[in-house]
């Protein structure tokens, strides 16, 4: 463990050495019973943990637990359902918008999609660098 | 293979379409979920709303669920992230800036008025972050999750994460100093 490195994972992590990586954590742990710098380094930082251990967030309560079970749909329906409903709907629209063309008003339906992000098949594994939204760089 | 996945049992449960797993899949997941949720948003309202969003997307999805080497808990950070993170994107679009919904109530009417300025002024701060410090310090210090893990999740490298992290806690001690003095 450099003097380097150390400083790197206390500004990271904290004071906390069950914070700090795993592989690490024995040398590091190590380097602060030889060094006083670094265990003025620790009190430091300990006092930036304190204050943001201060920001608790109160837990969900019954009301949200149920709203959120209360949410989930009593059937699950298969993508094919979705694409049937979502077929007949554009069908429904297509009917109209060539029967509004007998008329002088034009007409032209939006067409929901049911057909929903959720329902891509993305579960091939689990890969994290998939991403719906670009998080753009490191700021 | 067993798996080393805590969570994959309870899920083959939800994708079987049991309600019972779906109500343990909330008390398990839901207090985390809406942690990481508040504090990425700062607003309670938006938190719920996120969270609500989740626990769908966990229904939906849960049959296709294939094991992979990332831990679902780790897809289920991952979600969240990005949840909020296109939620304060539209804030950020609607280009006026209004007070949050609901704050969250945090510590009760019991716990002092210090302690309940020392939340505020460190909410405030963390509020104020860049949304990739933010998240860096979200996950890692009080989602309690890995270095390695929380990278991933950010989808950046460990020594990035790292570099996040060490910025997030220098402007944070240089907001509290400055709320201090």
């Amino acid at each position: 463990m450099t003097p380097e490195r150390f400083r790197q994972i206390v500004e990271a992590y904290g004071a906390v050495p069950q914070r700090w990586p795993i592989r690490e954590r024995a040398a590091a742990e190590a380097f602060v019973g030889q060094n006083a710098q670094a265990r003025d380094m620790l009190a430091r930082e300990a006092d930036l943990d304190r204050l943001l251990d201060a920001y608790r967030v109160t837990p969900p309560d019954s009301a949200l637990t149920g709203a959120i079970i209360a949410s989930i749909p009593s059937s699950r329906r298969s993508s094919w359902t979705y694409l049937l409903k979502g077929l007949g709907i554009m069908g429904a629209g297509l009917a109209g918008a060539i029967a509004g063309a007998f008329l002088t008003m034009t007409y032209t339906p939006s067409v929901p999609t049911l057909i929903d992000e959720d329902e891509r098949p993305i579960f091939t594994s689990f890969d994290v660098n998939v991403s719906e939204f670009d998080l753009g760089e490191t700021q | 293979m067993k798996s080393n996945d805590p969570d994959e049992a309870l899920l083959e449960r939800v994708a079987s379409g049991d309600k019972s797993a779906v109500r343990e899949m909330v008390a398990r997941k839901l207090p985390r979920v809406l942690s990481l949720a508040n504090r990425l948003l700062g607003d309670r309202g938006d938190a719920e709303d996120v969270a609500q969003e989740v626990f769908l997307r966990i229904w939906r999805r849960a049959g296709r669920w294939q094991r992979g080497e990332a831990l679902f808990d780790t897809w289920l950070h991952k979600v969240v992230l990005n949840l909020c993170f296109d939620r304060l994107r539209q804030r950020r679009d609607t280009y006026v800036i209004q007070p949050p919904d609901r704050q969250d109530p945090g510590p009760g009417p019991d716990d002092g008025i210090a302690m309940r300025e020392e939340r505020d002024a460190i909410k405030a701060a963390i509020d104020a972050l860049p949304d990739r410090q933010r998240e860096a310090i979200v996950l890692q210090y009080y989602q309690d999750i890995g270095n390695i893990e929380a990278a991933a999740i950010m989808g950046i490298s460990i020594e990035a994460l790292e570099s996040l992290l060490a910025r997030a806690r220098r402007n944070l001690r240089t907001s509290l100093a400055g709320d201090r003095s």
